[in-house]
């Protein structure tokens, strides 16, 4: 259905040098986590003779599954997906409107602002939040104790909301742009028309530019809860601070975890694996169901 | 003296946990080359025969502070051997990267093993047999205890390099002001000090009980001094308990000073745990020779203020202490040069001049025997009071049980102890419950590599 | 799969911000206005307390308030920050740049090429290439990594420039993006010239289709730039070198480190700031690439 058969083989060859890499960088090491995680290595009595590897099918699934820890860290996924929703759809959603509603200077100060966290490290922004988290340490606790507002960002009922907050200063910025980007793009008579017709400002907001910057929304959607799978660095540094973070607190410190500090590689493999089907049947799902964006028919 | 970055990456403090290493002095008169020069054949010497045809290079693995400067030392005081430092990151990762090699058929040499990781190691058989290499000669110039941390199944397959047998640190400036006397004796007086100090100021702790990875093996040594043995073996399989009568006083004694918020819970190492140390929130701790520099280093204002004192008793005559942090240099399977890797760690071990090295970067409490001649062991400490900390912990040292031993799970009994003290902080658990839920958990991890394993 | 997964495009991005006034009169505009300063109090906060806290020592940062300067020493850090360690942060700024320069510039080439492959050609295979690559935007990179390394670790290049540095070639979400861009931007009609006049496939790509891409080219340069600069998992497992560390391993390990050597705590702050600052100016001048980059990637 498409051009010119004529160039034939030529689109391959364009698509070629990108398309081996994609293939040693996504698709052979999965394939290869994929076999890793159908072995596993196991010794017997005390473990004083040398442990063997054999074939265990989905031993190592059923193993990740089965454990209470890693399936606490899907939960908190769920969670942290949870606090997504407003923090980086609803807020980013927000955020938009009022910048697209806001003339001049302050505009591009506000959105550069917003904006600017993108461009920081998430290990940096978490180093930098664990000072504003600690006891003692920070001028957020501290000014909130003077007003008589003690909290403990770190403890084991608040650290969660605690990392979802870094993530939020991350990619808050940037989810705005994008549907900001979208709210620019909707034609300058299309509001106008609206405004004549008697809308108010908060009317064209509900009724004519969310519903057409729907598209900006499922991908900043789609991207966010990929994001929320993804989640390693800020844990992995506030732990230091807060026991409460747990070594496998997230399904990709957990996978860390198991192959770094447990050796037990084959179920790290697993582990991996589930994320990344996880992530991806989530985020394409949530693509199918709105009918929007890259996937539609 | 400069400090390499190898160094503190010990101390990581991010990683699931360990690097308390803090390795060591040994001191041992018999300096290195005199292992050199020993005949070969087994006979004879009072060093073993390998080292004689020891020569050619060593690749060495440590993250642990002063190796740059040990290593440079060794490599100018003889020719035979050549050593070349790499440097992993400190614990947890170093040992994948380490078990990584092995299975790739590339290791180092040598490598900084901690106690608690040499059973995971040997689980994986990835050590070499150091007793075919005539180590076992060297088994009398080690401190018996932790000789037999690498000593499995009667064969010798790391040798021991440093540890860190608890004493304690106090605040003598706090105690005095808060009306004690002196340091403890006794827990129970460690206790009515807590009750004290508290209530004279409520920002001020007489110690620390936390939640953190480090912590959790940090606490262990609390059960260990009294006696308890959560780890033994039963024929061929491993028996694991947390709930015996004694570990179970400690963790009852340690409920009801959580309970009544005597202790504070900055965790371990944390820029907030150093901030109560330097504000005197923190006013004891029970803790190894290695935590001298850490403290002075991170608190240097407090100058004079420190002193050690003997670990408190559990019954008044009874002294015993127990071990926190410890690391062995291990000679990895497949490694291309084990003899000499071998001499070289003997040698780090035990030479003066290496040990003096790491006893001022402050990296642990030696496995040799014979410290007279390791100056920065003798010698007293202008910042704990013009004291000799060290004498303390000399006497410390040899009253730590011979037989506390690893499971090839360690680590993650840390970390899964860890996950449960968090449920006590938040009262959500008892301590008692945690240990029970804990050393459950163990004999699953343990069943999980297809060891035999059950509760005691 | 059979479902042909294609990106349509209803109109071209329209960068209307000049063009569109918001009416004078607007009530809610105080409000609005408080709730905005307040979100800019928000976020700008962290960077604040990173640019005060970067003139401290190390005494001062754990004895002073975070808010206002208090005996500060910047030059004195920035000296220190360069020196500690043989120099280790320049090394680690250096390896950054390396691993984000090229790994984005190579990504951006090869991207643009299979995008245009994609949007302009037909091959046998083209829809699967196509449906592998939408699959591979949907997987999270931080996934990836355990089983990069395991590969890796295979073929012994752990602990290497290549391990860190080929896995950001690759952008599926860069192709998907030059596809959407090249159907929307590059005519038919172009290259029918092009080829009437008997220019070369690779001529045509350079002197046309890049030129026209150009947009979405520096797009998706800064996209896998700041990516791979921010990419923290990877390098993490896959080196343990310290003298290939980008400067986000190498901040991290200092950091770890600070403990036994406590100026590092104040040279992580100044050193956080100092890599920062790159990456923010890029934000803050080439804000009208990332904006129309995203709404080529929005539209539906």
């Amino acid at each position: 259905m498409r051009r010119r058969g004529r160039t034939g083989w030529v689109g391959a060859a364009f698509v070629a040098p990108f398309a081996v890499l994609f293939a040693a960088t996504y698709l052979v090491p999965v394939g290869y986590a994929i076999q890793f995680s159908l072995f596993r290595t196991r010794s017997s009595g005390l473990g004083l003779a040398p442990p063997t590897t054999h074939f265990a099918w989905f031993a190592n699934y059923v193993d990740a599954l089965q454990d209470p820890g890693y399936r606490d860290s899907l939960g908190r996924v769920v969670l942290i997906l949870l606090g997504f929703i407003p923090a980086l759809i609803a807020l980013p959603v927000l955020m938009a409107l009022l910048l697209d509603a806001t003339r001049g200077r302050l505009r591009s100060f506000f959105r550069t602002v917003y904006f600017l966290p993108y461009g920081v490290p998430g290990v940096i922004g978490s180093l930098v939040w664990a000072y504003l988290y600690t006891p003692g340490i920070s001028p957020v606790v501290a000014a909130l104790g003077h007003a008589g507002v003690h909290v403990n960002f770190l403890d084991s009922s608040t650290v969660l909301w605690s990392i979802v907050n870094v993530v939020t200063w991350e990619f808050a910025g940037y989810n705005m742009l994008i549907i900001y980007a979208a709210l620019l793009a909707i034609p300058a008579d299309v509001i106008e028309a609206a405004r004549v017709d008697g809308a108010s400002e908060r009317q064209i907001a509900m009724r004519v530019k969310l519903p057409l910057v729907r598209p900006a929304i499922v991908l900043v959607g789609v991207f966010t809860a990929i994001g929320g799978f993804q989640i390693f660095a800020e844990p992995l540094v506030l732990r230091t601070i807060a026991p409460a973070i747990t070594a496998n607190y997230t399904p990709n410190l957990s996978a860390y975890t198991e192959a770094f500090a447990n050796n037990n590689t084959n179920l790290a493999a697993a582990e991996a694996v589930l994320l990344a089907v996880l992530a991806f049947v989530l985020s394409f799902g949530l693509m199918r169901a709105t009918r929007q964006g890259a996937f539609a028919r | 003296m400069r400090n390499r970055e190898i160094g503190a990456r010990m101390w990581t403090r991010s990683r699931a946990g360990s690097w308390r290493s803090l390795l060591a002095l040994g001191v041992v008169p018999l300096v290195l080359l005199s292992a050199c020069g020993s005949s070969g054949g087994g006979g004879g010497g009072s060093s073993s025969a390998a080292p004689a045809k020891a020569h050619g290079s060593v690749v060495f693995w440590s993250w642990a502070p002063g190796m740059p400067q040990v290593v440079a030392l060794f490599n100018k005081s003889q020719s035979a051997i050549h050593v070349k430092l790499g440097v992993p990151p400190a614990g947890d990762p170093a040992y994948l990267k380490m078990h990584a090699a092995v299975k790739a058929g590339n290791p180092p040499d040598l490598a900084h093993v901690e106690f608690t990781a040499l059973p995971a190691f040997q689980q994986q058989a990835e050590l070499e047999n150091l007793s075919k290499l005539g180590a076992d000669s060297y088994q009398r110039q080690y401190i018996d205890w932790t000789w037999k941390q690498g000593n499995f199944a009667g064969q010798t397959y790391a040798i021991p390099w440093a540890s860190g047998a608890l004493g304690l640190y106090y605040r003598a400036d706090l105690l005095h002001k808060y009306g004690i006397s002196g340091p403890p004796k006794t827990w129970a007086e460690f206790a009515a000090d807590a009750k004290k100090v508290h209530s004279a100021n409520p920002n001020a702790y007489m110690t620390f009980f936390s939640a953190d990875n480090f912590y959790a093996q940090w606490w262990m040594a609390y059960p260990w001094q009294a006696g308890a043995r959560w780890y033994g073996t039963s024929g061929n399989s491993w028996t694991i308990g947390m709930s015996d009568p004694t570990t179970s006083q400690v963790a009852d004694y340690w409920q009801k000073m959580i309970d009544a918020k005597q202790v504070t819970s900055a965790p371990t190492y944390s820029t907030g745990w150093f901030k109560a140390i330097q504000n005197g929130n923190i006013v004891a701790l029970p803790a190894p020779q290695w935590m001298s520099a850490l403290i002075k280093s991170n608190a240097p204002a407090l100058k004079g203020k420190w002193r050690v004192a003997p670990l408190p008793e559990w019954k008044p005559g009874t002294q015993a202490s127990a071990n926190y942090g410890g690391s062995s240099l291990a000679v990895l399977k497949g490694a291309k040069n084990p003899a000499a890797a071998l001499v070289f760690a003997h040698w780090l071990t035990t030479d003066p001049a290496a040990i003096n090295i790491w006893v001022s970067v402050g990296d642990g409490w030696p496995a040799a025997t014979g410290l007279s001649k390791v100056s920065a062991l003798t010698s007293p400490d202008p910042y704990y009071g013009g004291e000799n900390i060290n004498a303390v912990f000399k006497n410390m040292d040899a009253l730590v049980d011979k037989n506390w031993k690893w499971t090839p799970v360690a680590d993650q009994t840390f970390s899964t102890l860890s996950g449960h003290l968090n449920d006590v902080l938040s009262r959500k658990t008892t301590l008692k419950q945690a240990l029970a839920a804990t050393a459950g958990d163990t004999v699953s991890q343990l069943k999980a590599k297809g060891l035999s394993a059950k509760s005691s | 799969m059979s479902a042909e997964l294609t990106a349509t495009v209803e109109r071209p991005p329209r960068r209307v911000e000049r063009a569109r006034q918001a009416p004078r009169q607007y009530p809610q505009g105080l409000i609005r206005t408080t709730i905005l300063f307040l979100l800019a109090a928000y976020f700008a906060l962290p960077m604040y307390w990173l640019a005060v806290s970067s003139t401290k020592s190390t005494s001062s940062l754990f004895g002073s308030g975070g808010l206002w300067f208090s005996h500060p020493q910047f030059w004195q850090n920035l000296a220190s920050l360069f020196r500690y360690d043989d120099r280790s942060y320049l090394q680690w700024a250096l390896n950054s740049i390396l691993y984000a320069g090229v790994g984005a510039i190579g990504a951006t080439l090869l991207a643009v090429m299979a995008g245009y492959g994609l949007a302009k050609h037909d091959f046998p295979g083209r829809n699967l290439v196509f449906s592998l690559i939408l699959a591979g935007v949907l997987v999270p990179v931080t996934a990836l990594a355990l089983p990069l390394y395991l590969l890796a670790s295979k073929i012994g290049i752990v602990d290497t420039y290549w391990s860190v540095l080929v896995p950001g070639l690759v952008s599926p979400f860069g192709v998907y993006l030059a596809r959407v861009y090249v159907e929307q931007a590059l005519p038919d009609d172009l290259l029918d010239a092009a080829r009437i006049d008997g220019a070369g496939e690779w001529v045509i790509f350079v002197r046309i289709v890049l030129p026209v891409v150009k947009p979405a080219v520096v797009t998706i340069f800064l996209f896998q730039f700041v990516s791979i600069w921010n990419n923290f998992f990877l390098p993490l497992i896959m080196l343990s070198s310290q003298h290939l560390f980008p400067i986000t391993l190498g901040l991290q390990s200092w950091s770890t480190r600070a403990t036994r050597e406590p100026v590092l705590y104040s040279l992580v702050v100044a050193g956080s700031l100092v890599s920062v600052v790159p990456l923010v100016l890029a934000v803050i001048l080439l804000q009208r690439f990332w904006q129309s980059g995203l709404t080529a990637g929005s539209v539906k």
